[in-house]
C-alpha cells in the first residue's frame, strides 16, 4: 500500500465543517427542549380522559410520531425525485436519512398503538384495516433498507432507492386515508369524524387539542429533521472515510 | 376511571427506548467511523 503525504488531504477532509456542527448542536438542544415540552403537554397539561384513563395520553405521541414519520418519508420521496432529476449523491443521502428516521418513528407509532390497544380494545393487535396498512407501511420501508444494502453498484443502488422511496410514499398516504375509505375500521379518526364502528374515540377538549398540536409540531418540525440531519452527518463521515481509504490505497 | 397508568408508563418506555436505540446506533457508528479516520490520518502522519 502506497503511503500518501499529509498534504494530499484537502482541508474539508481533515475536519468536519465547524459551522454546521455548531448549528446541529443548537438544533439538537432545541429539539430536546421541544420534546420535553411535548411530554409536559401530554402528561401535565392535557386533561385526563374519564373513560380511558391515563393511557389515552399515549395518543399525543402516537399521532405525533406518525406525523414525524410522514415528514421523513415525504422528504425521502422528494429527495428521490431530485436525485432522478439531478443525479447528485447528496439527494440519495437525504433520501436514505428520511427512510431510516421515518422507519424508526413509524415503529414508535405501531408499538404505542399496540400499548394503547391492550387496555382499550382488550388485545395487542387485530387485523383492522388501519393497523394492517400501517404494518404494510413499516414492512415496505424495512424492505427498502434490506434491498438497498443488497445492491453493490452505487449508481444502480441510488437509482433503485430513489424510485422505491417515491413509490413507497403511497403506503404512507394509504395509511392516512384508510379510515376514511373503509367504514368497517375500529380505529378512531382524530382529524375528521370517526367510523361508525370506531372503538376508543374520545371528545377532544381545548387542552387535549393543544397537547396534540404541540406534539405534532415538535415531532414533525424538530425531532424528525434533527434525526435526519444526524443521519446525514453520519453518511458524510462515511464518505470522508471512504475517500481517505481510496487515497491511501492509490 | 380505569387505572391505565402502567400502560402509559409502558408506552413512554417504548417511545424513549426506540428513540434511544436510534440515537445510540447513530452515535456508535459515528464514533467508529471517526476513530477509523483518525487512525488512517495518524498512520499517514507517521509514514
Amino acid at each position: 500500500m502506497g503511503a500518501v503525504s499529509h498534504a494530499s488531504f484537502t482541508e474539508p477532509e481533515r475536519a468536519a465543517p465547524a459551522d454546521r456542527t455548531r448549528l446541529l448542536r443548537i438544533l439538537q438542544a432545541l429539539t430536546v427542549v421541544a420534546v420535553l415540552f411535548g411530554v409536559f403537554m401530554a402528561l401535565g397539561y392535557a386533561g385526563t380522559d374519564s373513560r380511558q384513563g391515563h393511557v389515552q395520553r399515549i395518543f399525543y405521541m402516537h399521532l405525533a410520531s406518525y406525523a414525524g414519520a410522514a415528514v421523513a418519508f415525504g422528504t425521502a420521496a422528494v429527495a428521490g425525485v431530485n436525485y432522478l432529476r439531478a443525479r447528485q449523491p447528496r439527494w440519495d443521502v437525504l433520501s436514505l436519512a428520511g427512510v431510516e428516521v421515518g422507519f424508526t418513528l413509524s415503529i414508535i407509532t405501531l408499538t404505542t398503538g399496540m400499548v394503547w390497544a391492550r387496555p382499550i380494545w382488550n388485545t395487542w393487535w387485530t387485523w383492522d384495516p388501519r393497523l394492517t396498512s400501517a404494518a404494510i407501511m413499516v414492512l415496505t420501508y424495512a424492505a427498502y433498507l434490506m434491498l438497498r444494502n443488497g445492491i453493490h453498484n452505487p449508481d444502480q443502488r441510488r437509482r433503485f432507492a430513489a424510485v422505491y422511496a417515491i413509490l413507497a410514499l403511497s403506503t404512507v398516504i394509504f395509511t392516512f386515508l384508510i379510515t376514511r375509505i373503509r367504514p368497517d375500521t375500529i380505529h378512531p379518526t382524530v382529524i375528521g369524524p370517526s367510523a361508525q364502528n370506531a372503538q376508543g374515540s374520545f371528545a377532544m377538549t381545548d387542552s387535549m387539542l393543544a397537547a396534540m398540536i404541540s406534539n405534532m409540531i415538535v415531532w414533525s418540525v424538530f425531532l424528525a429533521p434533527t434525526l435526519m440531519w444526524m443521519r446525514i452527518r453520519l453518511e458524510r463521515t462515511y464518505e470522508r472515510l471512504e475517500r481517505l481509504r481510496q487515497q491511501s490505497l492509490s | 376511571m380505569p387505572d391505565t397508568l402502567p400502560d402509559l408508563m409502558l408506552g413512554l418506555v417504548v417511545i424513549f427506548g426506540v428513540l434511544g436505540l436510534f440515537l445510540a446506533s447513530v452515535a456508535v457508528r459515528q464514533y467508529n467511523a471517526q476513530r477509523t479516520i483518525r487512525l488512517i490520518q495518524q498512520l499517514e502522519d507517521e509514514s
